[in-house]
């Protein structure tokens, strides 16, 4: 069995990484296995690494890890744990924003390459430039399954934000465009599992994978990596 | 006033030897660092200055301390010098950028500035007394004031500590009101903010215990049921305690009987409400912050702590261990302690500033700058 580790900086990370993964698979024998990694002293911070079965050929866990900061210190901390369960494959996925700015991402990308634990398995970094909601704000054929009166036209109207033709990827705050967006229509995007789950299940992921990933190279990364995965 | 540096020295040229590299203090600062390599005496020593400063601690009550202090207020920078050996003030030293104010030797004669002749002139005063504290004159040395004020304003709360949880009081008729910088004295210091801001007080005790998930729904003070005072015979006072009243419960909770982590939290929470409220600008130290308290609340602490401090005039010096304060604490708020022998070196974005800066770019969250030695060992 082959088995990949996602873990993520937050909800909605996880909720898109697993509509992602279940994509890519296709007819594949797979199963998810999500996790939350928040905790503390008197609520340890667990990671299950298990919940497999045989009849399946592709395992994949998908863990939160609660804010972007701990994605890579969670990785390091379980990747001996997850060497000795047979994972070939680590993706850590987090936002860019709020930490750092627009140019200084070639300095996140390296400073994440560093320190990492040698061996297997490898582990590589998908960066939400500036956050993961500008895949979902590109995705816009989404909004108006979401709500009939969310089309494109009216957002740039209303917004000034034309989701077409403008650069998402340097839009430095996209939750909050998504945000302002479904306001329009007096829907509070709190971030609740229910909506982010709504509108997950609004997202195309054929148009995800076919266009929007030509915009974003590292959701091009992260199909790829899936792909790879999945492809013996 | 706040303070602005502080670098500090003990037994010099002695086997027991220690010595603090100048720190340099912001208004809110979270001091972190390895098993005895200096937090909790950092915080000692700041309030071991202050108690020297407002007259509350001798000279004499010291072996060897050297202290060397820089203040600011809007309109100038101070330095106060003290050296003091075998309970003896062998050197003291105050100036402001515009004026050098008073200094005295080891023999206790010196000058200090007189305001109303417009000069400097000599006194003498007792080895083992500060001129600081001696000399205070608010007509003829009005310099000494601000600094004495801050000194009163230092409060030293050691959250590892039960906080006065295990204390009662004994109210006497004609008494002084409880002194603040008892931080013990917590039944004292509740009842002196219930007198002096009423329900103003108690709701907003209510509300931030709400908000580290505690529902209390009533506080005050009253005469403990299982206490009493057998000798002497009639009693000099009457005996108090704190009382809360949890939702959920019809019984009031004697604050003896409140869970450890539940008291400490209260008891930081009506001495911060109090030292706001009453809108003095202030220095509160808070040691090992978070200590006894679970994940979420002691997350929650730091977040109330931080937003009462921020809306305030109060410098906040914090300690702590614990792996979740230090991921809830902007990395640009700490002080990394770093103990060489006897020398404790001290880093922070004021004279590490690349190395601070250069983290954010790791991915990593800020307990691994503490835990992965980054700092020290980039520096070598």
């Amino acid at each position: 069995m082959k088995k990949l580790a996602i873990f993520t900086e937050g909800q909605t990370e996880q909720l898109l990484s697993e509509q992602t993964v279940i994509y890519t698979a296709g007819e594949k024998q797979f199963a998810i296995t999500k996790h939350s990694a928040h905790g503390g002293r008197n609520k340890p911070r667990i990671i299950e690494i298990g919940a497999e079965s045989d009849c399946i050929e592709y395992f994949i866990l998908i863990v939160d890890c609660g804010t972007d900061g701990r994605v890579k210190s969670d990785i390091i901390e379980r990747h001996s744990t997850l060497a000795s369960a047979g994972y070939e494959k680590v993706i850590g996925i987090r936002d860019a924003y709020p930490t750092v700015k627009y140019n200084e991402l070639h300095r996140l990308r390296n400073g994440l390459k560093q320190g990492l634990p040698d061996g297997a398995p490898s582990i590589s970094f998908i960066l939400g430039v500036m956050e993961i909601e500008a895949w979902i704000l590109a995705e816009y054929t989404h909004f108006q399954k979401f709500h009939p009166n969310l089309n494109i036209e009216r957002i740039k109207n209303e917004l000034g934000l034309d989701i077409i033709r403008e650069n998402l990827s340097q839009r430095e705050n996209p939750a909050k465009d998504l945000k302002d967006i479904y306001w329009l229509e007096a829907i509070h995007y709190d971030k609740s599992r229910t909506l982010i789950s709504k509108i997950l299940d609004a997202i195309d992921q054929q148009h995800l994978r076919d266009e929007v990933s030509k915009k974003f190279d590292d959701l091009l990364a992260l199909y790829q990596e899936l792909e790879l995965f999945f492809s013996n | 006033m706040q303070l602005e540096s502080i670098k500090y020295s003990e037994y010099d040229d002695e086997p027991r030897a220690w010595d603090l590299d100048m720190f340099a203090v912001d208004q809110i600062n979270l001091i972190v660092g390895k098993n005895a390599s200096g937090k909790t005496r950092t915080l000692r020593l700041i309030n071991n200055l202050a108690l020297l400063l407002c007259g509350e601690r001798k000279p004499s009550s010291l072996s060897s301390s050297n202290f060397n202090a820089k203040f600011k207020d809007d309109n100038d920078t101070y330095q106060y010098v003290v050296n003091i050996k075998n309970g003896a003030v062998i050197k003291e030293e105050f100036q402001s950028e515009k004026n050098k104010w008073l200094t005295r030797s080891q023999d206790g004669t010196g000058t200090i500035f007189y305001s109303a002749e417009k000069k400097h002139m000599a006194f003498q005063t007792d080895v083992s007394e500060l001129a600081f504290t001696s000399k205070r004159d608010s007509i003829q040395h009005p310099f000494i004031e601000p600094l004495y004020q801050w000194a009163k304003s230092v409060h030293l709360y050691e959250f590892g500590t039960s906080l006065g949880g295990n204390l009662l009081e004994l109210k006497l008729e004609g008494a002084a009101e409880a002194n603040t910088k008892n931080t013990q004295m917590v039944v004292g210091i509740y009842r002196r903010g219930e007198k002096e801001f009423a329900d103003k007080f108690k709701t907003s005790i209510k509300n931030d215990m709400k908000k580290l998930g505690y529902h209390i729904l009533d506080i005050g003070v009253a005469t403990p049921s299982d206490v009493q005072i057998i000798d002497p015979m009639p009693s000099p006072g009457e005996l108090v305690e704190i009382w809360i009243q949890e939702d959920g419960l019809q019984a009031k909770i004697e604050h003896r009987k409140i869970s450890q982590g539940m008291f400490r939290a209260l008891s930081l929470i009506i001495q911060l409400n109090y030292s706001t409220m009453t809108k003095m600008p202030s220095c509160t130290l808070v040691d090992d912050i978070g200590e006894g308290l679970d994940h979420e609340r002691s997350c929650a602490l730091i977040e109330l702590v931080l937003t009462k401090i921020q809306a305030s005039k109060t410098q906040l010096i914090m300690t702590t261990n614990d792996r979740f304060v230090m991921n809830k604490v902007p990395l640009e708020m700490w002080t990394v302690l770093h103990r060489q022998g006897s020398h404790c070196k001290v880093f922070n974005i004021k004279n590490a500033k690349d190395k601070f800066e250069e983290f954010r770019f790791t991915g990593l969250n800020n307990f691994d700058f503490f835990a992965s030695d980054y700092l020290t060992e980039n520096k070598k």
